[in-house]
Protein backbone atom coordinates (compact mmCIF):
# COMPACT_ATOMS: atom_id res chain seq x y z
CA UNK A 1 0.00 0.00 0.00
CA UNK A 2 1.45 3.40 -0.86
CA UNK A 3 -0.29 5.37 1.56
CA UNK A 4 3.09 6.61 3.00
CA UNK A 5 3.46 8.34 0.35
CA UNK A 6 0.23 9.80 -0.30
CA UNK A 7 0.56 14.00 -0.42
CA UNK A 8 -1.64 16.60 -0.21
CA UNK A 9 -2.25 18.50 -3.49
CA UNK A 10 -3.77 21.70 -3.63
CA UNK A 11 -5.13 21.55 -7.00
CA UNK A 12 -8.48 19.71 -8.01
CA UNK A 13 -7.50 17.17 -10.24
CA UNK A 14 -8.23 13.94 -10.03
CA UNK A 15 -11.54 11.93 -9.09
CA UNK A 16 -12.79 14.52 -7.57
CA UNK A 17 -15.29 12.56 -5.13
CA UNK A 18 -12.51 10.43 -3.70
CA UNK A 19 -11.61 12.44 -0.40
CA UNK A 20 -12.10 15.67 1.21
CA UNK A 21 -11.27 19.05 -0.80
CA UNK A 22 -11.57 22.56 1.14
CA UNK A 23 -11.42 25.08 -1.35
CA UNK A 24 -10.74 28.55 -0.78
CA UNK A 25 -12.81 29.12 2.77
CA UNK A 26 -13.06 32.37 4.84
CA UNK A 27 -14.31 32.94 7.92
CA UNK A 28 -14.77 36.31 9.83
CA UNK A 29 -16.28 36.73 13.30
CA UNK A 30 -18.35 39.66 13.96
CA UNK A 31 -18.51 40.79 17.64
CA UNK A 32 -20.12 44.15 18.14
CA UNK A 33 -17.60 46.98 15.98
CA UNK A 34 -15.15 44.47 15.47
CA UNK A 35 -14.61 41.85 13.04
CA UNK A 36 -11.76 39.32 13.10
CA UNK A 37 -10.79 37.27 10.12
CA UNK A 38 -10.25 33.24 11.93
CA UNK A 39 -9.56 31.89 9.00
CA UNK A 40 -8.36 33.02 5.84
CA UNK A 41 -7.56 31.34 1.90
CA UNK A 42 -7.37 27.99 3.17
CA UNK A 43 -7.64 25.30 0.61
CA UNK A 44 -6.39 21.70 1.36
CA UNK A 45 -7.48 18.23 0.35
CA UNK A 46 -7.73 15.07 2.42
CA UNK A 47 -7.41 11.70 -0.05
CA UNK A 48 -8.87 8.40 1.22
CA UNK A 49 -7.56 6.73 3.86
CA UNK A 50 -5.12 9.64 5.05
CA UNK A 51 -4.69 11.08 8.36
CA UNK A 52 -4.39 14.66 8.40
CA UNK A 53 -3.31 17.14 11.62
CA UNK A 54 -4.09 20.36 11.54
CA UNK A 55 -1.28 21.75 14.54
CA UNK A 56 -0.85 25.26 15.46
CA UNK A 57 -1.09 28.27 18.24
CA UNK A 58 -4.54 28.73 19.91
CA UNK A 59 -6.53 31.02 17.72
CA UNK A 60 -5.12 29.87 14.92
CA UNK A 61 -8.79 28.78 13.08
CA UNK A 62 -8.19 25.67 13.66
CA UNK A 63 -11.14 23.93 15.49
CA UNK A 64 -12.94 26.93 13.22
CA UNK A 65 -11.93 25.38 9.96
CA UNK A 66 -12.75 21.83 11.50
CA UNK A 67 -16.09 22.83 12.97
CA UNK A 68 -16.78 24.28 8.98
CA UNK A 69 -16.08 20.97 7.54
CA UNK A 70 -18.66 19.18 10.36
CA UNK A 71 -21.22 21.46 9.01
CA UNK A 72 -21.57 22.92 12.45
CA UNK A 73 -20.28 26.57 10.73
CA UNK A 74 -20.71 28.07 7.33
CA UNK A 75 -17.59 29.51 5.90
CA UNK A 76 -18.12 33.02 4.45
CA UNK A 77 -16.75 31.99 1.11
CA UNK A 78 -14.95 29.20 0.04
CA UNK A 79 -16.82 25.50 -0.19
CA UNK A 80 -16.12 22.13 1.21
CA UNK A 81 -16.82 18.99 -0.52
CA UNK A 82 -16.96 15.50 1.20
CA UNK A 83 -16.13 12.56 -0.92
CA UNK A 84 -18.29 14.21 -4.04
CA UNK A 85 -21.39 15.61 -1.57
CA UNK A 86 -21.97 19.30 0.08
CA UNK A 87 -21.33 19.17 3.86
CA UNK A 88 -24.99 19.62 4.25
CA UNK A 89 -25.53 16.57 1.92
CA UNK A 90 -22.78 14.39 3.92
CA UNK A 91 -24.46 15.35 7.13
CA UNK A 92 -28.31 14.01 6.06
CA UNK A 93 -26.53 10.83 5.03
CA UNK A 94 -24.37 10.38 8.14
CA UNK A 95 -21.05 10.80 6.76
CA UNK A 96 -19.15 12.61 9.44
CA UNK A 97 -18.26 11.58 12.57
CA UNK A 98 -17.51 14.23 15.12
CA UNK A 99 -15.69 13.81 18.32
CA UNK A 100 -15.46 17.00 20.03
CA UNK A 101 -12.83 17.92 22.82
CA UNK A 102 -14.86 16.60 26.00
CA UNK A 103 -16.33 13.02 25.48
CA UNK A 104 -20.30 14.93 25.01
CA UNK A 105 -21.54 11.47 26.74
CA UNK A 106 -25.78 11.35 27.74
CA UNK A 107 -25.02 10.92 31.21
CA UNK A 108 -28.62 9.02 31.87
CA UNK A 109 -27.28 6.67 29.16
CA UNK A 110 -25.24 3.44 29.78
CA UNK A 111 -21.85 3.15 27.48
CA UNK A 112 -23.60 1.00 25.11
CA UNK A 113 -26.76 2.89 24.90
CA UNK A 114 -24.21 5.45 24.36
CA UNK A 115 -22.45 4.12 21.07
CA UNK A 116 -25.97 3.26 19.55
CA UNK A 117 -27.17 6.71 19.43
CA UNK A 118 -25.76 7.63 16.22
CA UNK A 119 -27.94 4.57 14.61
CA UNK A 120 -31.24 5.27 16.50
CA UNK A 121 -31.31 9.29 15.23
CA UNK A 122 -31.79 10.18 11.57
CA UNK A 123 -32.42 6.60 10.23
CA UNK A 124 -32.74 7.31 7.00
CA UNK A 125 -29.34 8.79 6.63
CA UNK A 126 -28.05 5.41 7.43
CA UNK A 127 -29.93 3.78 4.65
CA UNK A 128 -27.07 3.23 2.31
CA UNK A 129 -25.97 -0.05 0.65
CA UNK A 130 -22.02 -0.72 1.06
CA UNK A 131 -22.78 0.86 4.59
CA UNK A 132 -21.40 -1.34 7.30
CA UNK A 133 -22.55 -0.31 10.74
CA UNK A 134 -20.92 -2.19 13.38
CA UNK A 135 -23.10 -4.19 15.92
CA UNK A 136 -22.66 -1.85 19.59
CA UNK A 137 -21.60 -4.76 21.42
CA UNK A 138 -19.24 -5.85 19.08
CA UNK A 139 -17.25 -2.63 18.81
CA UNK A 140 -17.25 -2.05 22.65
CA UNK A 141 -15.76 -5.55 22.69
CA UNK A 142 -12.91 -4.72 20.13
CA UNK A 143 -12.16 -1.04 22.29
CA UNK A 144 -11.37 -3.30 25.16
CA UNK A 145 -15.30 -1.51 26.44
CA UNK A 146 -16.82 -4.89 26.98
CA UNK A 147 -16.69 -4.92 30.62
CA UNK A 148 -17.88 -1.76 30.77
CA UNK A 149 -21.04 -1.23 28.27
CA UNK A 150 -24.44 -1.42 31.01
CA UNK A 151 -22.50 1.61 33.43
CA UNK A 152 -23.32 4.54 33.20
CA UNK A 153 -20.47 7.40 32.05
CA UNK A 154 -19.74 8.96 35.39
CA UNK A 155 -18.48 5.60 35.83
CA UNK A 156 -15.36 5.75 34.08
CA UNK A 157 -12.48 7.37 33.61
CA UNK A 158 -11.95 10.48 31.47
CA UNK A 159 -10.18 8.06 29.34
CA UNK A 160 -12.33 5.73 29.03
CA UNK A 161 -15.33 7.98 28.24
CA UNK A 162 -13.24 9.47 25.73
CA UNK A 163 -12.65 6.05 24.41
CA UNK A 164 -16.40 5.77 24.18
CA UNK A 165 -16.93 8.94 22.58
CA UNK A 166 -14.74 7.60 19.64
CA UNK A 167 -16.93 4.12 19.30
CA UNK A 168 -19.70 6.59 18.91
CA UNK A 169 -18.38 8.17 15.99
CA UNK A 170 -17.21 4.90 14.69
CA UNK A 171 -20.14 2.56 15.05
CA UNK A 172 -21.97 4.16 11.94
CA UNK A 173 -19.17 3.75 9.75
CA UNK A 174 -18.68 7.57 8.44
CA UNK A 175 -16.71 8.61 5.56
CA UNK A 176 -14.57 11.14 7.76
CA UNK A 177 -13.80 10.94 11.07
CA UNK A 178 -13.49 14.90 12.58
CA UNK A 179 -11.60 14.96 16.12
CA UNK A 180 -11.40 18.22 18.04
CA UNK A 181 -8.21 18.22 20.31
CA UNK A 182 -9.97 14.84 22.01
CA UNK A 183 -7.39 13.69 24.12
CA UNK A 184 -6.40 17.18 25.25
CA UNK A 185 -8.51 16.51 28.63
CA UNK A 186 -6.44 13.59 29.77
CA UNK A 187 -3.22 13.14 31.48
CA UNK A 188 0.10 12.48 29.96
CA UNK A 189 -0.03 8.83 30.38
CA UNK A 190 -3.32 8.55 29.33
CA UNK A 191 -2.90 10.48 26.30
CA UNK A 192 -0.19 8.25 25.23
CA UNK A 193 -1.99 4.85 25.87
CA UNK A 194 -5.08 6.98 23.84
CA UNK A 195 -2.82 7.78 20.98
CA UNK A 196 -1.62 4.36 20.62
CA UNK A 197 -5.40 2.86 20.39
CA UNK A 198 -6.09 5.39 18.53
CA UNK A 199 -3.43 4.29 15.63
CA UNK A 200 -4.62 1.07 15.92
CA UNK A 201 -8.11 1.13 15.30
CA UNK A 202 -7.19 3.93 12.39
CA UNK A 203 -4.47 0.97 11.01
CA UNK A 204 -7.61 -1.68 10.98
CA UNK A 205 -10.50 0.87 9.31
CA UNK A 206 -8.64 3.28 7.13
CA UNK A 207 -10.78 6.09 8.03
CA UNK A 208 -10.16 9.76 6.42
CA UNK A 209 -9.22 11.53 9.31
CA UNK A 210 -9.12 15.18 9.93
CA UNK A 211 -7.48 15.49 13.61
CA UNK A 212 -6.62 19.05 15.23
CA UNK A 213 -4.06 18.93 17.48
CA UNK A 214 -1.83 21.38 19.74
CA UNK A 215 0.77 18.73 20.93
CA UNK A 216 3.73 18.35 18.19
CA UNK A 217 4.49 14.98 19.02
CA UNK A 218 0.92 13.42 18.93
CA UNK A 219 0.79 15.25 15.10
CA UNK A 220 4.02 13.30 14.32
CA UNK A 221 3.13 10.12 15.69
CA UNK A 222 0.12 10.17 13.79
CA UNK A 223 -0.50 11.77 10.62
CA UNK A 224 0.29 11.39 7.36
CA UNK A 225 0.19 14.71 6.77
CA UNK A 226 0.50 17.69 9.06
CA UNK A 227 -0.93 21.06 8.46
CA UNK A 228 0.79 24.11 10.22
CA UNK A 229 -1.50 26.82 10.50
CA UNK A 230 -0.42 30.11 11.77
CA UNK A 231 -2.68 32.77 13.55
CA UNK A 232 -4.51 35.61 13.41
CA UNK A 233 -5.35 35.44 10.57
CA UNK A 234 -5.43 31.38 10.17
CA UNK A 235 -3.61 30.82 7.28
CA UNK A 236 -1.98 27.72 6.05
CA UNK A 237 2.46 27.61 7.11
CA UNK A 238 3.08 24.77 5.89
CA UNK A 239 2.22 21.26 4.86
CA UNK A 240 4.46 18.94 5.92
CA UNK A 241 4.44 15.16 5.21
CA UNK A 242 5.30 12.62 7.04
CA UNK A 243 6.74 9.69 5.09
CA UNK A 244 7.63 7.41 8.12
CA UNK A 245 6.97 3.76 8.09
CA UNK A 246 4.17 2.45 9.90
CA UNK A 247 2.71 0.39 11.96
CA UNK A 248 4.43 3.27 14.47
CA UNK A 249 6.11 1.78 17.61
CA UNK A 250 8.59 2.98 19.55
CA UNK A 251 11.14 1.91 16.88
CA UNK A 252 9.62 4.45 14.83
CA UNK A 253 9.35 7.25 17.80
CA UNK A 254 12.92 7.13 18.51
CA UNK A 255 14.16 7.17 14.86
CA UNK A 256 16.19 10.06 13.58
CA UNK A 257 13.49 10.16 10.71
CA UNK A 258 10.77 11.11 13.49
CA UNK A 259 13.11 13.70 15.37
CA UNK A 260 13.55 15.37 12.02
CA UNK A 261 10.14 15.67 11.22
CA UNK A 262 9.45 17.02 14.65
CA UNK A 263 11.95 19.11 14.33
CA UNK A 264 10.71 20.55 10.93
CA UNK A 265 7.04 21.25 12.51
CA UNK A 266 8.79 23.20 15.28
CA UNK A 267 10.52 25.02 13.37
CA UNK A 268 7.38 26.05 11.11
CA UNK A 269 5.56 27.37 14.62
CA UNK A 270 8.55 29.20 15.40
CA UNK A 271 8.57 31.34 12.48
CA UNK A 272 4.92 31.97 13.02
CA UNK A 273 5.73 33.25 16.53
CA UNK A 274 8.67 35.22 15.17
CA UNK A 275 6.96 36.81 12.87
CA UNK A 276 5.59 40.42 13.40
CA UNK A 277 1.79 39.38 12.36
CA UNK B 1 -25.73 4.74 71.53
CA UNK B 2 -23.57 1.76 70.85
CA UNK B 3 -21.89 1.37 67.64
CA UNK B 4 -21.92 -2.69 65.96
CA UNK B 5 -20.32 -0.90 63.10
CA UNK B 6 -16.67 -3.14 63.86
CA UNK B 7 -18.60 -6.40 63.14
CA UNK B 8 -19.91 -5.79 59.88
CA UNK B 9 -18.10 -8.03 57.39
CA UNK B 10 -18.79 -5.88 54.33
CA UNK B 11 -16.87 -3.31 55.60
CA UNK B 12 -15.00 -2.16 52.40
CA UNK B 13 -11.81 -0.32 53.14
CA UNK B 14 -12.13 3.31 52.56
CA UNK B 15 -15.76 3.54 53.22
CA UNK B 16 -17.22 5.03 56.18
CA UNK B 17 -18.58 1.86 58.03
CA UNK B 18 -22.11 2.73 58.94
CA UNK B 19 -23.42 2.26 62.34
CA UNK B 20 -26.48 1.06 63.42
CA UNK B 21 -28.45 4.09 63.82
CA UNK B 22 -27.83 5.03 60.28
CA UNK B 23 -28.40 1.73 59.22
CA UNK B 24 -31.88 2.45 60.43
CA UNK B 25 -31.92 5.68 58.58
CA UNK B 26 -32.60 7.58 61.84
CA UNK B 27 -30.51 10.39 61.04
CA UNK B 28 -33.17 10.77 58.67
CA UNK B 29 -36.33 10.60 60.49
CA UNK B 30 -35.52 11.46 63.97
CA UNK B 31 -34.31 15.09 63.67
CA UNK B 32 -37.25 16.26 61.93
CA UNK B 33 -40.15 13.93 64.32
CA UNK B 34 -38.75 15.38 67.44
CA UNK B 35 -38.60 19.09 65.93
CA UNK B 36 -42.61 18.20 64.92
CA UNK B 37 -43.49 16.35 68.44
CA UNK B 38 -41.96 19.90 70.14
CA UNK B 39 -43.92 21.86 67.79
CA UNK B 40 -47.44 20.01 68.76
CA UNK B 41 -46.48 20.42 72.40
CA UNK B 42 -46.56 23.99 72.05
CA UNK B 43 -49.43 23.77 70.42
CA UNK B 44 -50.85 22.29 72.89
CA UNK B 45 -49.71 24.38 75.64
CA UNK B 46 -51.11 27.26 73.93
CA UNK B 47 -53.89 25.70 72.91
CA UNK B 48 -54.92 24.92 76.33
CA UNK B 49 -54.81 28.23 77.65
CA UNK B 50 -56.28 30.11 74.74
CA UNK B 51 -59.44 27.86 74.24
CA UNK B 52 -60.97 30.30 72.21
CA UNK B 53 -57.86 31.28 69.81
CA UNK B 54 -56.53 27.35 68.97
CA UNK B 55 -58.21 24.07 69.46
CA UNK B 56 -56.09 21.58 70.92
CA UNK B 57 -54.37 18.57 69.20
CA UNK B 58 -56.86 16.18 70.81
CA UNK B 59 -60.08 18.59 69.51
CA UNK B 60 -58.51 18.77 65.75
CA UNK B 61 -57.84 14.50 66.22
CA UNK B 62 -61.30 13.97 67.25
CA UNK B 63 -62.88 15.96 64.22
CA UNK B 64 -61.19 14.25 61.61
CA UNK B 65 -61.92 10.81 63.58
CA UNK B 66 -65.84 11.75 63.69
CA UNK B 67 -66.46 12.82 60.30
CA UNK B 68 -63.61 11.06 58.22
CA UNK B 69 -65.89 11.08 54.93
CA UNK B 70 -66.51 15.03 55.15
CA UNK B 71 -62.95 15.23 55.37
CA UNK B 72 -62.07 12.67 52.70
CA UNK B 73 -64.49 14.06 50.22
CA UNK B 74 -63.17 17.21 50.61
CA UNK B 75 -59.86 16.52 49.96
CA UNK B 76 -60.43 14.63 46.73
CA UNK B 77 -62.15 17.76 45.40
CA UNK B 78 -59.20 19.87 46.03
CA UNK B 79 -57.18 17.48 44.88
CA UNK B 80 -58.18 16.89 42.16
CA UNK B 81 -58.50 21.02 41.57
CA UNK B 82 -55.17 20.93 41.77
CA UNK B 83 -53.68 18.03 40.32
CA UNK B 84 -55.72 18.70 37.05
CA UNK B 85 -55.04 22.74 36.98
CA UNK B 86 -51.25 21.67 37.46
CA UNK B 87 -50.91 19.14 34.90
CA UNK B 88 -52.76 21.35 32.48
CA UNK B 89 -50.43 24.34 33.68
CA UNK B 90 -47.57 22.49 33.73
CA UNK B 91 -48.09 21.20 30.22
CA UNK B 92 -48.75 24.41 28.48
CA UNK B 93 -45.86 25.80 30.14
CA UNK B 94 -43.53 23.36 29.16
CA UNK B 95 -45.12 22.93 25.73
CA UNK B 96 -44.38 27.25 25.38
CA UNK B 97 -41.16 26.80 26.71
CA UNK B 98 -40.31 24.56 23.50
CA UNK B 99 -41.54 26.47 21.36
CA UNK B 100 -39.98 29.55 22.81
CA UNK B 101 -36.20 27.73 22.80
CA UNK B 102 -36.63 26.81 19.09
CA UNK B 103 -38.06 30.87 18.09
CA UNK B 104 -36.32 33.28 19.82
CA UNK B 105 -38.94 35.83 18.56
CA UNK B 106 -41.90 34.29 20.22
CA UNK B 107 -40.04 34.42 23.54
CA UNK B 108 -39.70 38.07 23.10
CA UNK B 109 -43.28 38.51 22.27
CA UNK B 110 -44.26 36.36 25.37
CA UNK B 111 -42.50 36.85 27.97
CA UNK B 112 -43.73 40.53 28.98
CA UNK B 113 -47.11 38.86 29.17
CA UNK B 114 -46.15 35.69 31.18
CA UNK B 115 -44.26 38.01 33.44
CA UNK B 116 -47.22 39.98 33.65
CA UNK B 117 -49.03 37.28 34.29
CA UNK B 118 -47.04 35.85 37.22
CA UNK B 119 -46.98 39.54 39.29
CA UNK B 120 -50.65 39.89 39.09
CA UNK B 121 -51.84 38.58 42.27
CA UNK B 122 -53.51 35.30 42.03
CA UNK B 123 -56.19 36.51 44.48
CA UNK B 124 -57.50 39.31 42.35
CA UNK B 125 -58.04 37.59 39.39
CA UNK B 126 -60.34 34.46 41.26
CA UNK B 127 -63.45 36.65 41.36
CA UNK B 128 -63.63 37.66 37.55
CA UNK B 129 -62.42 33.92 37.06
CA UNK B 130 -65.66 33.07 38.76
CA UNK B 131 -67.98 35.63 37.19
CA UNK B 132 -66.55 34.37 34.05
CA UNK B 133 -66.95 30.68 34.23
CA UNK B 134 -69.33 29.76 37.02
CA UNK B 135 -68.73 28.33 40.02
CA UNK B 136 -68.05 24.47 38.40
CA UNK B 137 -64.47 23.12 38.45
CA UNK B 138 -63.42 25.26 35.61
CA UNK B 139 -62.24 28.52 37.51
CA UNK B 140 -60.26 26.47 39.70
CA UNK B 141 -58.71 24.59 37.57
CA UNK B 142 -57.40 27.80 36.01
CA UNK B 143 -56.11 29.39 39.03
CA UNK B 144 -54.26 26.18 39.86
CA UNK B 145 -52.86 26.42 36.40
CA UNK B 146 -52.21 29.98 36.23
CA UNK B 147 -50.05 29.72 39.40
CA UNK B 148 -47.60 26.63 38.24
CA UNK B 149 -47.30 28.65 34.89
CA UNK B 150 -44.52 30.74 35.39
CA UNK B 151 -42.11 28.98 37.84
CA UNK B 152 -42.36 25.90 35.17
CA UNK B 153 -42.18 27.72 32.20
CA UNK B 154 -39.08 29.43 33.41
CA UNK B 155 -37.46 25.67 34.41
CA UNK B 156 -38.50 24.18 31.44
CA UNK B 157 -36.49 26.80 29.88
CA UNK B 158 -33.26 26.88 31.15
CA UNK B 159 -33.90 23.43 31.37
CA UNK B 160 -34.04 23.31 27.79
CA UNK B 161 -30.86 24.92 26.78
CA UNK B 162 -28.94 22.92 29.24
CA UNK B 163 -27.44 20.51 27.46
CA UNK B 164 -23.75 20.67 26.53
CA UNK B 165 -23.06 22.12 23.12
CA UNK B 166 -20.48 19.77 22.34
CA UNK B 167 -23.42 16.99 22.62
CA UNK B 168 -25.78 19.23 20.54
CA UNK B 169 -22.61 19.06 17.74
CA UNK B 170 -22.66 15.68 17.84
CA UNK B 171 -26.20 15.61 17.51
CA UNK B 172 -26.06 18.21 14.56
CA UNK B 173 -23.28 16.69 12.50
CA UNK B 174 -25.62 13.76 12.66
CA UNK B 175 -28.29 15.34 11.06
CA UNK B 176 -30.58 14.50 13.73
CA UNK B 177 -34.38 16.51 13.42
CA UNK B 178 -35.46 19.06 16.00
CA UNK B 179 -37.66 16.54 17.13
CA UNK B 180 -35.02 13.95 17.74
CA UNK B 181 -32.83 16.55 19.69
CA UNK B 182 -35.85 16.98 21.50
CA UNK B 183 -36.34 13.60 22.39
CA UNK B 184 -33.69 12.71 23.26
CA UNK B 185 -31.40 15.45 24.15
CA UNK B 186 -33.38 18.39 25.59
CA UNK B 187 -36.15 16.37 27.45
CA UNK B 188 -34.02 13.88 29.58
CA UNK B 189 -31.84 17.09 30.20
CA UNK B 190 -34.37 19.05 31.30
CA UNK B 191 -35.50 16.40 33.49
CA UNK B 192 -33.77 17.50 37.08
CA UNK B 193 -35.12 20.95 36.22
CA UNK B 194 -38.92 20.10 35.56
CA UNK B 195 -39.15 18.12 38.82
CA UNK B 196 -37.28 20.83 41.10
CA UNK B 197 -39.88 23.06 39.37
CA UNK B 198 -42.88 20.45 39.84
CA UNK B 199 -42.05 20.26 43.59
CA UNK B 200 -42.64 23.73 43.59
CA UNK B 201 -45.33 23.47 41.61
CA UNK B 202 -47.70 21.08 43.07
CA UNK B 203 -48.01 22.54 46.80
CA UNK B 204 -48.32 26.03 45.04
CA UNK B 205 -51.28 24.70 43.03
CA UNK B 206 -52.88 23.78 46.69
CA UNK B 207 -52.87 27.53 47.15
CA UNK B 208 -54.14 27.94 44.12
CA UNK B 209 -57.48 25.46 44.35
CA UNK B 210 -57.76 26.98 48.22
CA UNK B 211 -57.98 30.65 47.27
CA UNK B 212 -60.58 29.85 44.37
CA UNK B 213 -62.40 27.89 46.54
CA UNK B 214 -62.49 30.50 49.05
CA UNK B 215 -63.93 33.39 46.76
CA UNK B 216 -66.11 30.73 45.13
CA UNK B 217 -67.77 28.46 48.02
CA UNK B 218 -70.59 26.79 46.00
CA UNK B 219 -70.89 24.22 44.17
CA UNK B 220 -67.48 22.51 44.56
CA UNK B 221 -67.16 21.83 48.22
CA UNK B 222 -62.90 21.55 48.67
CA UNK B 223 -60.94 22.05 51.79
CA UNK B 224 -60.87 26.08 50.68
CA UNK B 225 -64.78 26.08 51.10
CA UNK B 226 -64.81 23.83 54.29
CA UNK B 227 -62.44 26.19 56.02
CA UNK B 228 -64.47 29.53 54.75
CA UNK B 229 -68.13 28.14 56.23
CA UNK B 230 -66.30 26.84 59.21
CA UNK B 231 -64.65 30.18 60.56
CA UNK B 232 -67.84 32.10 59.61
CA UNK B 233 -69.71 29.58 61.97
CA UNK B 234 -66.22 30.09 64.09
CA UNK B 235 -66.19 26.61 64.12
CA UNK B 236 -61.75 26.16 65.47
CA UNK B 237 -61.76 22.82 64.90
CA UNK B 238 -63.07 22.01 61.37
CA UNK B 239 -60.79 25.05 60.37
CA UNK B 240 -57.90 23.48 61.71
CA UNK B 241 -58.45 19.86 60.56
CA UNK B 242 -58.78 21.18 57.17
CA UNK B 243 -55.44 22.77 57.45
CA UNK B 244 -54.22 19.55 58.28
CA UNK B 245 -55.45 18.18 55.69
CA UNK B 246 -54.72 20.18 53.48
CA UNK B 247 -50.35 19.92 55.55
CA UNK B 248 -51.02 16.20 54.74
CA UNK B 249 -52.15 16.59 51.24
CA UNK B 250 -49.06 18.84 50.30
CA UNK B 251 -46.57 16.33 51.80
CA UNK B 252 -48.32 13.58 49.74
CA UNK B 253 -47.54 15.19 46.81
CA UNK B 254 -44.40 16.15 47.43
CA UNK B 255 -43.30 12.56 48.49
CA UNK B 256 -44.73 11.60 45.04
CA UNK B 257 -42.72 13.66 43.13
CA UNK B 258 -39.71 12.71 45.12
CA UNK B 259 -40.38 9.11 44.81
CA UNK B 260 -41.06 9.60 40.83
CA UNK B 261 -37.27 11.82 40.57
CA UNK B 262 -35.50 8.89 42.52
CA UNK B 263 -36.98 6.77 39.78
CA UNK B 264 -36.05 8.75 36.60
CA UNK B 265 -33.23 10.46 37.62
CA UNK B 266 -30.54 7.85 39.10
CA UNK B 267 -28.02 9.23 36.51
CA UNK B 268 -28.52 12.51 37.89
CA UNK B 269 -25.62 14.45 39.88
CA UNK B 270 -27.89 14.80 42.44
CA UNK B 271 -28.23 11.40 43.15
CA UNK B 272 -24.73 10.31 43.19
CA UNK B 273 -24.76 11.07 46.65
CA UNK B 274 -27.51 8.90 47.16
CA UNK B 275 -25.83 5.86 45.78
CA UNK B 276 -22.48 6.04 47.68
Amino acid sequence: MSRHFARITNDDSGAGGDGVSISGIWKTYVTGNESTAVVEDITLRIRRGQFVTLIGPSGCGKSTLLRIVAGLLTPDRGSVSVFGETVSHAAESKHIGFVPQTPALLPWRTVIENVALPLQVNRHGSNERDRRSSDPRELLESFGLGGVMDRRPYELSGGMQQRVAIARAFVFDPMILLMDEPFSALDEFTREAQRRELLELWQSNQKTVLFVTHSVAEAVELSDVIVVMSSQPGRIQAVIPVDLPRPRGNVVENSDAFHTVEVEVRSELRRIWGSPE
Amino acid sequence: MTSNSGSDPRGVPGTIRKSRWQALGMEMWVPPLVGFGLIVLGWQLYAVHNPYVIPTVPQIIDQLRTHPGLYWHDMLVTLQEAVVGASCGMAAAFLLAVLMSHVRVLERALMPLAVVLNVTPIIAIAPGLVIAFGFGFTPKYIIAGVIVFFPFLINSLVGLRSPNPEVLDVFTTLHASWWEVLWRLELPSSLPYLFAAARICLPLSLIGAVVAEFSAAGQTTGLGSLIETSANQADLKAVYASVAVLALLGISLTFVIIMLQRRLLNWHESDWARSQ
